[in-house]
């Protein structure tokens, strides 16, 4: 043996020992990681908003411009309109390292990102742009609620009342 | 790498949600048709919302791609899902006064979680 090869051998089985701990550390551990990504429709690019102009353009306008939208709601002065875009990533990482025979101990974490940004414009009975909004679906929206009565005042009238009959063995 | 290599699997997946919008049908639709012809050429909407005497009718159209690749340890997971999407707003006569369309639906892509669409 070479004064040279000595140390290329030992070197060889340092290599191979760390690679043999390393991985008897994964499987034995259970160590795992993940990358996902979630992206739903495509995000409206903010030039085609920019010719929109409040008080001024018109539901057609809006729709040839933006497509349609995700959600239409009634809102109390006309109805408004919600285009919005989903690109959600998370990761993790999960380490499992058995204990004994009946125990094992998990150790995780993670990251996620989770905000649906979208634009939300609102329309006056005549179909006329009142105002646009950007930013988090969630912050502008308005709340959800019941159809209009169109039958009268009185709400009770909308929904007449229902007369159920039990039947039973005469 | 050897490992990694022969211990690696992957999946591709499709999904849709109803049936594809036909362009054809959407741009058959004006203003002044009647309820009866949109549901003639569109069938059935998804949703219908009213507003005011008004109404609005939703049709859509959902495709979605998963890729995923798992070596050993470490696993990427991708998920692209576009849409067909056709709102018709009807007047209070159930006439249409507005139509608005996005036919996006066959651009879902397999891809890796670091790639970016491929933009048309």
């Amino acid at each position: 043996m070479s004064l040279l090869e000595f140390p290329l051998h030992r070197l060889a089985r340092w290599r191979a020992a760390s690679a043999l701990a390393l991985s008897s550390c994964l499987f034995a551990s259970c160590l795992s990681a993940e990358f996902n990504r979630d992206r739903e429709l495509i995000e409206i690019d903010s030039a085609a908003m920019q010719p929109l102009i409040v008080g001024e353009s018109t539901l057609t306008e809006c729709l040839a411009a933006l497509g349609a939208p995700l959600h239409v709601w009634e809102i109390d002065t006309g109805a408004c309109l919600a285009w919005y875009w989903i690109d959600k990533s998370d990761w993790g990482v999960t380490l499992a390292v058995p204990a004994s025979d009946a125990i094992s101990a998990n150790l995780s974490y993670g990251e996620s990102s989770e905000d649906i940004e979208g634009l939300v414009l609102f329309f006056d009975n005549d179909w006329t742009l009142t105002s646009k909004r950007t930013g988090l679906i969630s912050e502008i929206v308005p709340a959800r609620r019941r159809p209009a009565d169109l039958t009268g005042d009185d709400p009770a009238k909308a929904i007449p009342e229902l007369e159920v009959e039990v039947a039973g063995d005469e | 790498m050897a490992l990694a290599l022969g211990a690696s699997s992957c999946a591709l997946t499709k999904s849709q949600t109803h049936m594809p919008i036909p362009a054809a049908d959407v741009m058959a639709l004006q203003p002044g048709d009647s309820a009866a012809k949109v549901t003639d050429l569109l069938g059935a909407p998804t949703e219908v919302v009213q507003l005011g005497r008004r109404s609005a009718y939703r049709y859509d159209f959902t495709e979605t791609k998963r890729a995923g690749l798992w070596l050993i340890v470490v696993g990427f997971l991708n998920t692209d899902s576009q849409q067909d999407r056709v709102w018709v707003f009807l007047d209070e006569n159930d006439n249409v006064s507005h139509v608005g369309a996005t036919l996006d639906g066959t651009r879902a892509e397999w891809g890796m979680p670091w790639s970016d669409r491929d933009e048309e």
